[in-house]
């Protein structure tokens, strides 16, 4: 009975940021902050408050999962941390609301809000 | 903080959860930190800002929170649309915005400044990455407990190699250096140090290198470390090698440079040379030890008690092995500065208390003048969450631009402080004195946060009420509650600033008496010649032969009256005896004084107008072993008989010495006239000379000089001054002089502490009684104003206006009554913590006790008066027609 993945959107972009962090690689709350930033040019910056705000809900509608085994390759690694991962519903929504966004994107491409892609010819 | 918010916020997270979340805050504050200050604030400010925002959101509490007892369901952050009305509202009332930052910036200002100085000079430690370890050593007494510095070799030598104790031991000693080759001599401080003893600190040098064993020995080459400053001065060469550094006539190669900013021991030292452990002569050093790491100070005490107690025993010397550690801090050197300093601290924390009920008075009133349009706007829907986030929006604005122009004036203060204060204070610290951000933020919280929580308690209990009450109340009466806060804040007020003018009543009367005390002799036209004079020119019978002469060639010189020679006058230089005085034939003395002992030459207490009250002055050619005591302390060791001819000595290794004669008792140091005052004098050409006088430590068996003071007695002793330097220098043209003072100046000199502490003292005061009487005006201006009604009724029925006037000030002068009746029961006791910066003035003095009532009473009087006669502007027909 595989769920819907429409049903989550349209996600905040801050949701959307912390579930694309998480599609490389699972990562524990500071590395999801430290690679949106890093993604972003440092143009979002999460702040702890709204993370765990956010992860909380990921986890309760499934979307996220927490990851059991610690990761070896970590350098350092501390007790209290928590790693997260994404589900497969999570990755299926990530995917639609990027479609969504890549839709609206065409959109203003075609009201010539932005520049026709390939140089505007 | 953060954790304590994160318990609240989200207290539906598990304790693992919670955990996670705190570790990445960490994370967070740790990247933050890396990027510097602003970076670190300025994410602290926004995680805790994020964690208070859209509290409904907040993790773990997904879900709608059922309505809380506390109130707060709305976010807590003003929006700007609040940011904007509070602008507009403080821009339309400009005085009480103008208060409210004034009192604020006043507060956070005085706060900032005395505990920025205090902080640096007392309580912060020692500026060096080892700071937390080191530790200052002492000699400690056996017999009497009494510790004083410098540590023989063998002492340093033992102690050394107890590695499980100390991981080094290093010693040092204050230099002065003539530094030459530049247009002028010039004068600069230095210290002789160990050569291990930055190693020791944990500093490096900004170029160059550390000293190492070989640079403290004998006969290599001269080698010094410079301070940044002074290196600034050769024009920042690179090539140190190339510095022609020239020290007390000897070529030192400069080494290395330390970075700017660096001060050991304190700020005047510019210069740094190696000295071996093993000082020429009987030396010691002044020793500091870095403890082992783990080790506390007190648990090294410990230790090195247990170790001293074995060496004692198993190897018994006459200065016994004990020895005492101390955490070095700013200022050890000084206790009375220290405690001038705390009682400085205390005031200003009594300001700041001031301060804080007056800016709570002031947002009290403010708020309360607004209740019922809170009321109003309540009862129309507004909810209180919104009533709350605009009010806090405006206390919030005041306050921070009370702490932004308190800033300001910090930034200025230390300054100024550091300028104004004396040298003892500021330059005995290694710690560079500047505005401790840690202490401006807690006082601007303090204030600001006060200012805000009484802002809001009316607006909170308006908000509640229930709109008809609100708007059915009669001004008259809605705020009797209120009106009695109020008054409590102004009575409190009142009852600091007592304390505070006591205290500086005190002072002022104490120096008083102290500026104007009879010094025991006459300083009007004395003035002081300080020469060096070099041990390997002038050994000490030359010197003698020397001296001799320059006294001679310089009472020749017209218009001199008198002239002596002498190691010290009143207040500068001379040296000083501890011990356990004894008089032949009776027991030592239980307890240790303190006794200056001055080197004078044949004509001293002539030259200074020093009376001799039995027996004789010095002759020209006298015994070594005499000596003139002062009558206190002839006193002490035979009261009421005839000192003269009878011996005593001043502890039990000094030899015996025969009194010769009795001399009028000198003030000189406020510090020793605490005890019974017990100054002795030595002659200065005694006919087989003994030891020489003490020479200050030297790093080698190089040049060492005695310092030595002519003193000249003139008419108008400065002309002369061009004249006594010929004279000098015709009896030897290549004898330095170091120094001209008027003895009169040198006083003066001596009371710049007290003098400072006094001026800080009256300011506090002054602030505080100002802050107390504007507290008593804005009350008082408030009845009025909340009685507008009651007035007009009563002048409508016919009462002098005169009569409720009075009506009106008695009120403020009972508030003013029952404060000072309040701030003299907490001054009596504490009155006595200043007793030891008293003198001549009892702690319980009835002068300054009766005398600040007055001066308030006085105050009181104007600032009731004033808005008590507003009354009489008011017209009863308006007056009943306003509302």
């Amino acid at each position: 009975v595989a769920e819907d993945p429409r049903r989550f959107l349209p996600l905040t972009p801050q949701v959307f940021h912390v579930l694309t962090a998480l599609s490389a690689d699972d990562r524990h709350g500071y590395g999801i902050i430290g690679e949106v930033r890093r993604a972003t040019d440092g143009e979002v910056t999460l702040r702890t408050g709204t993370l765990y705000t956010i992860l909380r809900r990921l986890l309760e509608d499934g979307l996220i999962a927490e990851q059991q085994g610690r990761p070896a390759r970590g350098v350092e690694d501390d007790e209290r941390r928590r790693y997260y991962r994404l589900t497969a519903l999570g990755r299926a929504v990530a995917r639609a609301e990027a479609r969504r966004l890549e839709r609206l994107v065409s959109l203003a491409r075609a009201h010539e809000l932005l520049p026709r892609a390939r140089g505007g010819r | 903080m953060y954790r304590l918010l994160l318990r609240w916020r989200c207290r539906g997270l598990s304790g693992p959860e919670r955990a996670d979340m705190l570790r990445t805050y960490e994370d967070v504050i740790a990247d933050a930190r890396r990027r510097g200050r602003l970076a670190l604030i300025r994410t602290r400010v926004a995680e805790h800002v994020d964690l208070l925002r859209a509290p409904g959101q907040a993790p773990g509490t997904l879900k709608p929170r059922p309505r809380r007892s506390f109130g707060i369901d709305v976010p807590l952050v003003p929006s700007w649309q609040d940011w904007r009305n509070a602008v507009r509202r403080a821009a339309a009332q400009p005085g009480y915005a103008a208060a409210v930052i004034g009192v604020l910036a006043l507060g956070i200002a005085l706060n900032t400044v005395v505990f920025s100085v205090a902080d640096a000079t007392m309580f912060r430690g020692l500026p060096y990455p080892n700071g937390p370890r080191i530790v200052e050593v002492f000699n400690e007494d056996t017999g009497s407990r009494f510790w004083f510095p410098g540590l023989s070799p063998t002492a340093v030598d033992e102690w050394r190699s107890h590695a499980d104790v100390f991981e080094g031991l290093e010693g040092w000693n204050y230099g002065d250096f003539v530094l030459t080759g530049g247009a002028e001599p010039l004068d600069v401080g230095g210290a002789y140090v160990t050569p291990g003893v930055f190693a020791a600190l944990g500093v490096r040098p900004a170029v160059g290198r550390l000293f190492n064993d070989q640079d403290a020995v004998p006969g290599r080459e001269r080698v010094a470390i410079i301070s940044d400053g002074l290196w600034r001065q050769f024009g920042r060469t690179a090539d140190l090698g190339a510095i022609p550094l020239v020290l007390n006539d000897e070529r030192h190669t400069v080494v290395a440079v330390m970075p700017p900013h660096f001060r050991f021991p304190a700020a005047h030292q510019q210069v740094w040379v190696p000295t071996p452990l093993r000082q020429p002569g009987d030396g010691s050093l002044q020793a500091i030890a870095v403890l082992a790491p783990g080790l506390s100070s007190d648990v090294a005490q410990a230790r090195v008690d247990l170790l001293a107690r074995g060496l004692n025993a198993a190897r018994p010397r006459p200065a016994g092995w004990a020895i005492r550690l101390r955490p070095m801090r700013g200022l050890t050197q000084n206790a009375s500065t220290t405690r001038a300093l705390q009682v400085l601290s205390l005031s200003v924390i009594v300001v700041l208390l001031i301060a804080c009920a007056n800016v709570a008075n002031l947002f009290f009133a403010q708020a309360l003048g607004r209740s019922r349009e809170l009321a109003v706007r309540a009862a129309l829907g507004a909810t209180r969450g919104r009533l709350v986030r605009e009010l806090l929006a405006e206390s919030l604005l005041l306050g921070i631009a009370g702490g932004l122009v308190g800033l300001g004036l910090a930034t200025w203060g230390v300054t100024l402080a550091t300028s104004l204060a004396p040298r003892q204070i500021t330059m005995f610290s290694p710690n560079e004195i500047r505005i401790n951000e840690r202490i401006l933020a807690f006082t601007a919280v303090l204030t600001i946060g006060t200012g805000i929580l009484f802002g809001m308690l009316p607006a909170w209990r308006a908000s509640r009420a229930k709109a008809g009450d609100a708007l059915r109340a009669r001004t008259g009466n809605a705020g009797v509650a209120q009106a009695r806060t109020r008054g409590a804040l102004v009575v409190v007020e009142v009852a600091l600033s007592v304390l505070l003018l006591v205290g500086a009543a005190l002072l002022a009367r104490s120096f008083i008496r102290l500026s104007t005390e009879d010094p025991g002799f006459n300083p009007k036209g004395l003035v002081t010649v300080t020469l060096d004079i070099p041990t390997d020119r002038y050994p000490a019978g030359p010197r003698r032969r020397y001296l001799q002469a320059v006294q001679q060639a310089v009472s020749d010189v017209p218009g001199v009256r008198a002239v002596a020679v002498a190691d010290g006058v009143p207040t500068a230089g001379g040296s000083i005896h501890f011990g356990r005085v004894e008089a032949e034939g009776s027991p030592a003395a239980s307890g240790i004084s303190v006794m200056p002992d001055a080197t004078v030459s044949t004509g001293y207490f002539a030259t200074l107008g020093i009376p001799i009250l039995r027996g004789r002055a010095f002759g020209a050619d006298e015994a070594p072993a005499s000596a003139v005591i002062s009558e206190g302390l002839a006193h002490r060791l035979w009261p009421g008989s005839d000192p003269i001819g009878r011996r005593f000595r001043v502890n039990e290794r000094a030899p015996w010495r025969t009194v010769v004669g009795v001399a009028g008792e000198v003030h000189e140091d406020r510090e020793m006239e605490r005890e019974t005052p017990v100054e002795m004098y030595s002659p200065m050409f005694p006919l087989a000379a003994p030891a020489p006088p003490p020479a200050r430590p030297s790093p080698r068996a190089a040049r060492q000089f005695v310092e030595l003071m002519l003193v000249v007695r003139a008419d108008r002793p400065l002309d002369l001054v061009p004249a006594i330097k010929q004279a000098v220098w015709r009896v030897d043209p290549s004898q330095p002089i170091q120094q001209v003072a008027l003895v009169e100046h040198l006083l003066a000199l001596s009371l710049t502490q007290d003098r400072f502490a006094v001026t800080l003292m009256a300011t506090f005061a002054l602030v505080a009684l100002l802050l107390a009487a504007a507290g008593l005006y804005a009350v008082l201006a408030q009845i009025v104003l909340q009685r507008r009604q009651e007035i007009g009724i009563r002048l409508a029925l016919g009462a002098h206006p005169g009569a409720v006037a009075r009506l009106v000030a008695s009120r403020g002068l009972v508030l003013t009554a029952t404060g000072v009746a309040m701030g003299l029961a907490l001054a009596w006791p504490a009155s006595r913590a200043l007793a030891a910066q008293l003198y001549g003035v009892q702690p319980h003095d009835p002068i300054s006790f009766a005398a600040v009532p007055l001066a308030l009473a006085g105050v009181a009087f104007v600032a009731s008066w004033l808005p008590a006669r507003r009354v009489l502007t008011v017209d009863p027909v308006t007056a009943l027609r306003s509302e």
